[in-house]
C-alpha cells in the first residue's frame, strides 16, 4: 500500500530575490512495510525534503500525497494521524517520565484534555515494547542518555499510530552501537508494524545495509535505487563529490578511501 | 497512593504517565489557600474577632459598624485582589515558561508590563495639566487615572504583541522582541523621570512598588472578569502546552494548530498580566517563581496538574506576600515588590542551582 506519493514536487525556499530550488519535479513513492534512506551531502536538501513531506514547510510546486490526500490541504490533526516524526535532538523534557513522553504520541487521538483511554494505554505499552524500552517507562526523561531518549522518541512516533514515519538524522548524537541498533530497529518496525519509514541519515554504511531503497540526493537531482544498484553504479562517489571514495567490500557495503590514511600524513 | 482515576477531570485508567507525580498535593494547596484567605481577612491593624468577620461577610452586621466597614470595604477587596493577582501571575508565568521552553521566562517578557509602566509614566510624569491636577496627593480620581493609563498602555502593547505573534512563527524571535521592547520603554520612562518634578517621580515610584489595596469593590468585578477570561483561555491550551514540552516542531507534528495556540497563549498572558499590572502595579517574581514551586511540589511537568497547581499556589504566594507586607502587629506597610522579590528570588536561585546539579 502506498503511504506517500509525490507529484512533480519541487522543494526549496522562497526568497524575495527568487526561489532557491533544492530539488525539482520529484515523483516518489513510498510503500508500507519498507525502509527508505535519504542520503546526500550536507546542504543538498535532505532535511528540506523531509520537512516538506512532513508539512512543516510548503513545497515550491507540486504535491505530496498522504494516503492519496494532499498534505498541504490536511488539517493539523488529520496530518498528525497520517505521519509522525523523529528529529535529530531528543528534547530535554525534564520531569516527564518515559511513559508520559510516549503517551504524547496519542495527542491526535485523544480528547481536549489529552486524557488516555484503554486503547491509548494499550498503544503506548505496545510502542514501548516494540522499541524495547519498557524499563524506561517510569524513569524521568532528564535522567536518561541520548540513546535512551531517542528510543523513547521513536516509541512516541510509533504510538502516534501513523502509516508513515519520517526521521531526520535520528542517530546523529548516538554512539556507533546505538546507531546500528536504531537502524536495525527501524527495519524491524517496517516489517512487524507495517509502517513506511523514511530516514534521512549520514550513516552510509548502515543505510546501505538496512534500507530497502535509497533516495540519493546530489546536484544531479534525486536518484532512486536499491542499495545494490546505488553501490554498483558508483553513484555515491558522484553524489558526495569525492573522487577516491570506493567500496572496498561490495558484499558488506563497506566504503573506503583509495588513499591510505598514513601516506596523507594524518587525518586532515 | 491516590490514583488520578479518582479525580474525574484528570482521570485516566491506571495513569502510569503520572508515576512519580504527587497530585494529592493539589488538595493540600487548596487547604492552604483557605487558611491564607482566612488569615488575610482576619489580620490587620484593627483586631476584629473571627466570628464578627464571618458575620460581616455573610451579610449580617458586626457588633461595630466600623468593623463591617473594614471587612467589606478594605479586607475583602484586598484579599480577593491578592488571590486573583496571584492566580493570574502564576498562570501567565507557566504559559510563558512552557511556550518559550525557558525556565527564566516570565509574564513580563512580552513587554506588557513595560507598556503599562509607560502609560503610567506618561500620566504621572508628563507635563499634562489634567494629570497634574488629578494627582494632587493620591486622590481616588488619581488612582482611577493611573489604572486607566496602565490598562491602556498594557492594551496597546498587547495588540502590538498579538500582531507580531500572528506573523512571526518563532518563539525565540518573539522573546527577543519582547525583551527589546521592554528596554525601549524603560529608556523612555527614564527620560520622562529625568525631566520630571520630584513629587511626580514619587507618585510613579509608589505605583512601581505594587499593592493589592488599591482596588475598590466597584473595580473588583472588572479585574475578576478579565482574570477569569484569561484563566479559561489558558485552560483551553492545556493539551497543546503538554505537546509544546517537546518543541514547536514536535507539537506541530502532533497536530497542534500552532498559530491558534500561539495566539491563545499570548492573548491569555496579555489579559492576565495587563489586568493585574493596571490594578496592582508591576508585581515581580510571582510569575517566575510559582510555576517552579509547583513543578517541584507536584513532581510533574504535566499541565493538567500544573495549571490547577499554579492557580492555587499563585493565590497562596500572593496572599502570603500581602500578609507579610502588612507586618501584622505593626503599623508599617512594606512595598509589595520588596516582599515578592525577597520571597521569589531565593526560589529562582534554588531552581537554577538544582538544575545545575541535575536534580531538577
Amino acid at each position: 500500500m502506498t503511504a506517500l506519493e509525490t507529484r512533480a514536487l519541487t522543494i526549496g525556499y522562497r526568497r524575495r530575490r527568487g526561489d532557491i530550488v533544492l530539488a525539482r519535479d520529484l515523483d516518489l513513492q513510498l510503500q508500507r512495510g519498507s525502509l527508505v534512506g535519504i542520503l546526500g551531502a550536507n546542504g543538498i536538501g535532505k532535511s528540506t525534503l523531509l520537512r516538506t513531506l512532513a508539512g512543516m514547510q510548503a513545497p515550491l510546486a507540486g504535491q505530496a500525497l498522504l494516503d492519496g490526500e494532499d498534505a498541504a490541504k490536511l488539517l493539523p490533526r488529520d496530518l498528525a494521524r497520517r505521519l509522525s516524526i523523529v528529529l535529530t535532538a531528543a528534547p530535554q523534557a525534564s520531569l516527564l517520565n518515559g511513559y508520559a513522553l510516549v503517551a504524547l504520541g496519542r495527542y491526535p487521538h485523544s480528547d481536549w484534555l489529552g486524557r488516555l483511554n484503554k486503547a491509548d494505554h494499550a498503544q503506548v505499552a505496545w510502542a514501548l515494547q516494540a522499541v524495547g524500552a519498557q524499563d524506561l517507562a517510569e524513569r524521568r526523561v532528564s535522567q536518561l542518555s541520548d540513546g535512551q531518549r531517542q528510543k523513547l522518541m521513536i516509541a512516541r512516533a510509533l504510538a502516534q499510530d501513523c502509516p508513515l514515519m519520517l526521521l531526520d538524522e535520528p542517530t546523529a548524537f548516538l554512539d556507533y552501537p546505538r546507531r546500528l541498533e536504531t537502524l536495525r530497529l527501524l527495519r524491524r518496525l517496517t516489517r512487524e508494524a507495517d509502517r513506511a519509514i523514511l530516514v534521512c541519515t549520514h550513516e552510509l554504511e548502515l543505510a546501505l545495509r538496512y534500507c530497502d531503497e535509497i533516495w540519493l540526493m546530489s546536484e544531479h537531482g534525486l536518484q532512486v535505487g536499491s542499495p545494490a544498484t546505488i553501490l554498483r553504479d558508483g553513484l555515491l562517489s558522484a553524489a558526495f563529490g569525492i573522487e577516491d571514495i570506493n567500496f572496498a567490500d561490495f558484499a558488506r557495503g563497506r566504503y573506503s578511501l583509495d588513499t591510505p590514511l598514513l601516506q596523507t600524513g594524518g587525518l586532515s | 497512593m491516590l490514583r488520578l482515576a479518582q479525580i474525574p477531570l484528570l482521570g485516566t485508567w491506571g495513569g502510569r504517565e503520572y508515576a512519580g507525580a504527587k497530585p494529592w498535593l493539589l488538595v493540600a494547596l487548596a487547604l492552604l489557600l483557605c487558611l491564607l484567605l482566612m488569615m488575610s481577612l482576619a489580620l490587620g491593624s484593627a483586631a476584629i474577632p473571627l466570628e464578627q468577620i464571618f458575620q460581616a461577610l455573610l451579610g449580617g452586621e458586626a457588633e461595630s459598624a466600623a468593623w463591617t466597614n473594614i471587612v467589606l470595604k478594605f479586607r475583602l477587596p484586598k484579599t480577593v485582589t491578592a488571590m486573583l493577582a496571584g492566580m493570574a501571575l502564576g498562570v501567565s508565568g507557566l504559559l510563558m515558561q512552557t511556550y518559550f521552553r525557558n525556565p527564566l521566562a516570565e509574564p513580563f517578557v512580552l513587554g506588557v508590563s513595560s507598556g503599562a509602566s509607560l502609560g503610567v509614566a506618561l500620566v504621572v510624569l508628563g507635563a499634562g495639566g489634567a494629570g497634574g491636577l488629578l494627582l494632587g496627593g493620591l486622590s481616588l480620581a488619581g488612582d482611577l487615572l493611573l489604572t486607566a493609563a496602565a490598562g491602556l498602555g498594557a492594551a496597546v502593547t498587547m495588540s502590538l504583541v498579538l500582531l507580531v505573534a500572528a506573523r512571526i512563527a518563532n518563539g525565540l524571535t518573539l522573546l527577543i522582541l519582547g525583551l527589546m521592547f521592554g528596554y525601549l520603554v524603560a529608556a523612555l520612562v527614564s527620560l520622562l523621570l529625568y525631566f520630571a518634578l520630584p513629587e511626580r517621580i514619587q507618585a510613579y515610584i509608589n505605583w512601581t512598588f505594587g499593592s493589592f489595596s488599591g482596588v475598590t469593590s466597584a473595580q473588583l468585578p472588572i479585574l475578576a472578569a478579565i482574570v477569569t477570561a484569561g484563566l479559561l483561555l489558558a485552560a483551553a491550551q492545556v493539551k497543546a502546552l503538554n505537546a509544546l514540552l517537546l518543541s514547536e516542531d514536535y507539537a506541530r507534528s502532533l497536530g497542534v494548530p500552532m498559530r491558534k495556540t500561539r495566539l491563545g497563549i499570548v492573548l491569555a498572558t496579555a489579559l492576565l498580566v495587563s489586568a493585574v499590572t493596571a490594578f496592582c502595579g508591576p508585581i515581580a517574581f510571582i510569575g517566575i517563581a510559582v510555576p517552579h514551586i509547583c513543578r517541584g511540589l507536584l513532581g510533574s511537568a504535566d499541565h493538567r496538574l500544573l495549571l490547577p497547581g499554579t492557580i492555587l499556589a499563585g493565590a497562596c504566594v500572593a496572599l502570603a506576600a500581602g500578609l507579610i507586607a502588612e507586618l501584622p502587629g505593626s503599623n508599617l506597610v512594606l512595598p509589595l515588590n520588596v516582599v515578592t522579590a525577597l520571597l521569589g528570588a531565593p526560589v529562582v536561585m534554588l531552581v537554577v542551582l538544582r538544575r545545575a546539579q541535575g536534580l531538577a
